[in-house]
């Protein structure tokens, strides 16, 4: 059996159920506006409240509203983009534009840097490894900005900048071994398994930085790698 | 586990209390925003600035909810990786045709404007995900004791979705690169590009268990 014929039997174990077409179902019946959102349906009907009651309600909703537009606008690393809604008469071709998502391949880092809206540092790929490898340029609607290495042998690294100090790796995985080293008096956090690294990640308080080896390599490998962004 | 997207689970939050708490008031504060079930009975209706769901909208609905759900749902699921956020999104696009009321040329164009609105409905929804981590079908597989599909979905679920969604048009869906560049409103190359790194991300981490047919 080949993996795509285990895909497919994988993906085959997600079904959906009869309860769950007549759930949707409901929801649909029950849709309202152009603005649908989560479970519709779920508020019918008239609830009698007091007037406190609604006061309390409404302050609670604006300070939702407020705690919404702060997370929003200021949160580093946030891609909610928003969706434009879908024309009502629309035809079908142009309603499926109602919502966009998008990453911009660029063709160099030049191009990498005016997307992010900031100088992109490149680390030097001959240090970890990908000396000629294809490189892929990817800036993300937030700024974030991606470069990413696919050697000969189809092994990959990623390499992540963004504004901000968060964590942007996207690796939740755990690892047996952290280790902090110091790479040009910058603190470095390398992750993987025995005294295998597989991801860095550090931050020069104003940009965070992330590099990914899925193949792993030894911490000399990466206090150079490292060393080839933090030294520029 | 590599993503190609950051997250934002405050704004996800605020968002969901926003809404609720905006339903609430609005039942609260009037009948100008009242759902109006389909099968309300003439005269028993109250007024209302909102479209009304026609009866043959409603059933056209069910009828594609019937034929595409369970592929729709695996989709979304491919995405999200929790059955609650891909029957949401179900829903949400069966929500999004009784509204937008498209016109289709045929059978393949409806599926794939089902396909198209479930993806991009996806992405928008995976950025504030991270914390809803229950994944079922892995919870499912363990419990079988199928390992052998398990680290398959494992190591596709790892992909950066770019890859992940034409990896499951590709081999799943059995869509060809031309039609999944019209589904993802992106250019061929770059489906084929996104293919072919895919596998070779794929490769990277099954090493020599690697085996999709090509």
């Amino acid at each position: 059996m080949t993996l795509k014929n285990k895909y497919e039997e994988a993906m085959d174990h997600v079904k959906m159920t009869d309860e769950m077409q007549a759930r949707i179902m409901t929801g649909v019946r029950n849709a309202q506006g152009k603005a649908a959102g989560g479970r519709s349906g779920e508020f019918r009907g008239h609830i009698h409240i007091s007037r406190n009651t609604r006061m309390i309600i409404t302050f609670a909703a604006v300070a939702a509203a407020a705690l919404l537009v702060v997370s929003v606008t200021g949160i580093p690393g946030n891609r909610v983009v928003p969706e434009q809604a879908g024309s009502q008469a629309g035809t079908a071709d142009s309603s499926m534009d109602q919502a966009v998502w998008s990453v911009t391949e660029c063709a160099d880092i030049g191009e990498l840097s005016e997307k992010a809206g900031y100088t992109v540092k490149e680390p030097d790929a001959d240090t970890f490894g990908f000396k000629g490898a294809v490189k892929s340029y990817l800036a993300y609607p937030d700024g974030l900005a991606e470069i990413e290495y696919t050697a000969d042998d189809g092994s990959t690294a990623i390499y992540r900048m963004s504004p901000g100090e968060e964590d942007n790796s996207g690796d939740y995985n755990s690892y047996d071994a952290v280790s902090q080293i110091n790479v040009n008096g910058t603190s470095v956090a390398l992750k993987g398994n025995g005294s295998i690294y597989v991801l860095a990640i550090w931050t020069d308080g104003s940009y965070a930085y992330s590099l990914g080896i899925p193949k792993g390599e030894g911490q000399e490998i990466w206090q150079k790698a490292v060393s080839s962004v933090t030294g520029k | 586990m590599y993503r190609t997207e950051l997250y934002c689970e405050q704004g996800y939050v605020a968002g969901r209390i926003l809404f609720y708490l905006l339903q609430v008031f609005a039942a609260v504060t009037g009948k100008k925003n009242q759902e109006r079930p389909l099968s309300a009975a003439a005269g028993q209706s109250e007024k209302s600035d909102v479209a009304h769901i026609t009866p043959e909208t409603a059933e056209k609905a069910e009828q594609l909810l019937g034929i595409y759900g369970s592929q729709l749902l695996r989709f979304s699921y491919s995405y999200l990786h929790n059955m609650a956020d891909a029957e949401d999104i179900l829903q949400e696009t069966m929500i999004r045709f009784v509204q937008t009321q498209p016109v289709f040329e045929n059978a393949a164009h409806e599926k794939a404007w089902l396909f198209r609105v479930a993806a991009n409905l996806s992405k928008n929804r995976i950025d504030y995900n991270r914390l809803r981590d229950t994944d079922e079908l892995e919870e499912e597989l363990a419990a079988k004791d199928r390992q052998d599909l398990s680290y398959v979905w494992e190591a596709v679920r790892q992909l950066p979705v770019r890859y992940r969604e034409v990896i499951h048009l590709f081999y799943y869906e059995g869509y060809s690169t031309a039609e999944i560049a019209q589904i993802l409103a992106e250019k061929e190359a770059t489906v084929r590009s996104h293919l072919n790194r895919g596998r070779s991300r794929l490769k990277d981490i099954l090493k020599e268990a690697y085996d999709f047919e090509e």
